[in-house]
């Protein structure tokens, strides 16, 4: 299947501003529509650096001043992140030293390594490989005197996870203490080899990263972990990246490792799409593409402005369907499970609209209130919005979040009713807090 | 020789005497430099290929920009860094001023004109900050941050450019220029008044029209740096900021605007 015309022009733009062969998927003298062009540079988390490589990209063309001046508008704003990034990941870094140290995983060591700065490349988390489970706890304890506590409460508890997210809100940070590279374990032998390999950067302070192969092997075993909700092109940008530069040495260790710790079929078929995109070296045999691939592939195509389109509904068809395949440790087509998942995400669609149907019941969304005046002021902690309540809506609010179970709307209209509202009083209060998205 | 500017309890930078990034941390922060402590980390500049300088901090490479955007990229990155370390406190976007010791924030949005007005009153009125202001936890005093105010393009009329000062280049922003008011001040007070400023050239007569609660409380919560998430207190806070003294001033002199803070507030 042929990549519509600007997100080949992108991936063309993308190889050339890396130094990447490129695999020429542009058709020549072909036109940019920058608007789609600039929606997928946001989809993939590409702003930042086409806004630093701008002068690089308007060499391939002219860019458009409006298009100019958003990506330069969004590197500004990730570079006033990095002095925050920077010192934030040192500290915490400093205070794990007592567990054994960490090394520094994905973003800011792909920043600091295949980047020329640390504000071209977005990362939302940080990253850290821990030895162990004890050293992961033992981190848990000592981050929290810097404000992280799990994401989950019973995160912490969870023994099979290979990553653990801990938040703070004054940083607006996640860490994700890692005790492996990937979900399915690494064999033994191949943690012991990474850690002993691991290699101090000075370009990242002294931090610890993965050698070069290593770091490769992660960006490839990761780049189609999520094929449908990652940043695809800029993962498989970077495994492209990251690959074309090993030299030889690390080019035969690369490989080495992969088939000794059984890495290969999963690094080679993201090898094989990022050399589909980019014209990056394989350096192994690419297998006949299976359900990941070909869903990754037509993902790249899909628009996600609006969640009722069909791209919405594919992409929740594929999330599930590479999750069964994943479960059953499948690499190929797996039509049979993609056929099981078409047919229970239909029945679940139906369920769930018959039951809408039948009984709609209502219940408060989870939220903190507080009395302001003679008005209420209602947080709704999912969504963050603040909602000002007075009068009937007030008296509707405490009504529906005083039940101990959702109730039809008939029932709660009763029950103000009950309380003295008039029955038209009580229907559009109700109404009112169903619209401002207080009752679900 | 280094020179080093203490922003808040554990956030200090330092950068080489002379170098163009001291001189533009020396123009935003003046009233913060410290002697550097040692281990602080150090900025550092490196003329590019391109003619772009190139920030680094302890040897990470970390941005580039040109030349005149060096200072409105710097002030950004450290306040950033500063409000994401801070805890404790609930970050508004507002400048603030001493009046009768206590403290008048000034808040809006962009272009609103409090970065202005705090720079023309700091003349004669102790200037306490711009761009952020720290209430502290529980007690809504304001932990002042006296940075130098950040005067946009529309204003450059109303405040002439104070000798040395240059015009800088912010890709958000546009042309800034930084303003040290003349009395700075570092004393801490309670949070008194809540002011939105919004300057026009045709407002005949400076007016302050009071807010109702909920109405400041909305206004509070969408100017706060990371909502109401980032603290479990940051509600009550702005609950109770909400009480205060809360105006909405239509000006369209800096004398004028005095005169309504005046008449609404005591004086000074």
């Amino acid at each position: 299947m042929r990549l519509e015309p600007t997100l080949a022009r992108l991936a063309d733009d993308l190889a050339a501003l890396v130094a990447l062969p490129g695999a020429s998927l542009a058709e020549p003298g072909g036109g940019v529509a920058w608007a789609r062009w600039l929606e997928l540079v946001h989809e993939h988390d590409l702003a930042p650096f086409a806004g630093a490589r701008l002068a690089a990209l308007a060499r391939r063309g002219a860019v458009p001043e409006e298009v100019a001046g958003e990506l330069r508008a969004a590197q500004a704003r990730w570079a006033h992140e990095t002095v925050f990034r920077a010192t934030e990941l040192r500290a915490v870094l400093d205070l794990l030293a007592p567990v054994g140290g960490a090394i520094v995983l994905k973003g800011p060591a792909v920043a600091a390594t295949s980047y020329d700065e640390l504000a071209e490349r977005r990362s939302n988390d940080l990253d850290l490989l821990v030895r162990d489970r004890a050293a992961r706890d033992r981190g848990v304890t000592l981050l929290a005197a810097r404000g992280y506590a799990p994401r989950h409460a019973r995160a912490a508890e969870t023994d099979d996870a290979h990553d653990l997210g801990l938040v703070s809100e004054v940083a607006d940070l996640e860490i994700d203490l890692h005790v492996d590279l990937m979900r399915s374990s690494l064999p033994r032998a191949a943690l012991d080899d990474l850690w002993a390999t691991r290699r101090e950067l000075p370009a990242l302070g002294g931090a610890a990263v993965l050698d070069p192969a290593w770091q490769a092997l992660h960006a490839a075993v990761h780049a189609l972990a999520d094929p449908i909700g990652s940043p695809l092109l800029r993962n498989l940008l970077e495994t492209g990246m990251l690959v074309d530069r090993l030299d030889a040495a690390a080019r035969a260790s690369f490989v080495e490792r992969a088939r000794r710790f059984g890495l290969d079929d999963r690094v080679a078929r993201a090898l094989g799409l990022a050399r589909r995109l980019f014209g990056s070296p394989a350096l192994l045999p690419v297998p006949r593409p299976g359900a990941r691939e070909r869903w990754a592939w037509q993902r790249l195509g899909w628009r996600y402005e609006d969640e009722r389109t069909v791209g919405r509904a594919l992409a929740h068809v594929a999330e599930y369907h590479l999750r069964r395949l994943d479960a059953a440790g499948a690499a190929g087509l797996g039509l049979g499970a993609l056929a099981r998942t078409l047919v229970d995400t239909a029945s679940r669609q139906v369920a769930h609209r018959a039951a809408s149907v039948r009984r709609p019941r209502l219940a408060a969304v989870r939220a903190t209130e507080r009395a302001i005046g003679d008005a209420l002021l209602v947080h709704v902690h999912a969504t963050g919005d603040v909602h000002v309540l007075r009068g009937d809506a007030v008296a509707a609010w405490r009504c529906v979040a005083a039940q101990a179970a959702p109730s039809p709307p008939a029932s709660l209209q009763a029950r103000l009713v009950a309380a003295g509202l008039a029955p038209d009083r009580a229907e559009q209060s109700l109404a009112a807090l169903v619209d401002a998205g207080l009752l679900g | 020789m280094d020179r080093a500017w203490q922003l808040a309890p554990g956030v200090v930078v330092r950068a080489s005497r002379g170098s163009p990034e001291a001189g533009a941390l020396a123009e935003i922060f003046p009233a913060f430099e410290v002697v550097a402590p040692e281990g602080t980390p150090r900025l550092t500049t490196h003329v590019r290929g391109d003619g772009a300088l190139r920030v680094s901090l302890d040897g990470q490479a970390l941005f580039s920009v040109a030349d005149d955007e060096l200072a409105p990229a710097l002030e950004a990155a450290l306040i950033g860094w500063v409000v994401r370390t801070r805890a404790g406190v609930v970050p508004l976007h507002a400048s603030a001023l001493a009046w009768a010791g206590r403290a008048v924030l000034f808040l809006g949005d962009k272009g609103s004109g409090k970065s202005t007005l705090a720079a023309q009153l700091g003349a004669a009125l102790p200037y306490l900050g711009d761009e952020i202001a720290f209430v502290r936890i529980p007690d809504l005093v304001l932990a002042p941050f006296p940075k130098a105010a950040t005067i946009k393009h529309g204003a450059f009329a109303v405040l002439p450019a104070s000798p040395g000062s240059r015009t800088w280049r912010d890709p958000l922003r546009g042309p800034v220029r930084y303003h040290e008011p003349a009395v700075t001040s570092r004393a801490e007070l309670p949070a008194g008044a809540l002011v939105w400023p919004q300057w026009s050239a045709d407002v005949k007569a400076a007016t302050m029209a009071p807010l109702a609660r909920a109405e400041v409380a909305l206004r509070l919560i969408h100017q706060s740096f990371g909502g109401l998430e980032r603290d479990p207190r940051t509600l009550d806070v702005i609950v109770a900021l909400s009480a205060r003294p809360a105006f909405e001033l239509a000006y369209a002199t800096a004398g004028a605007a005095r005169a309504a803070l005046e008449e609404a507030l005591g004086p000074p």
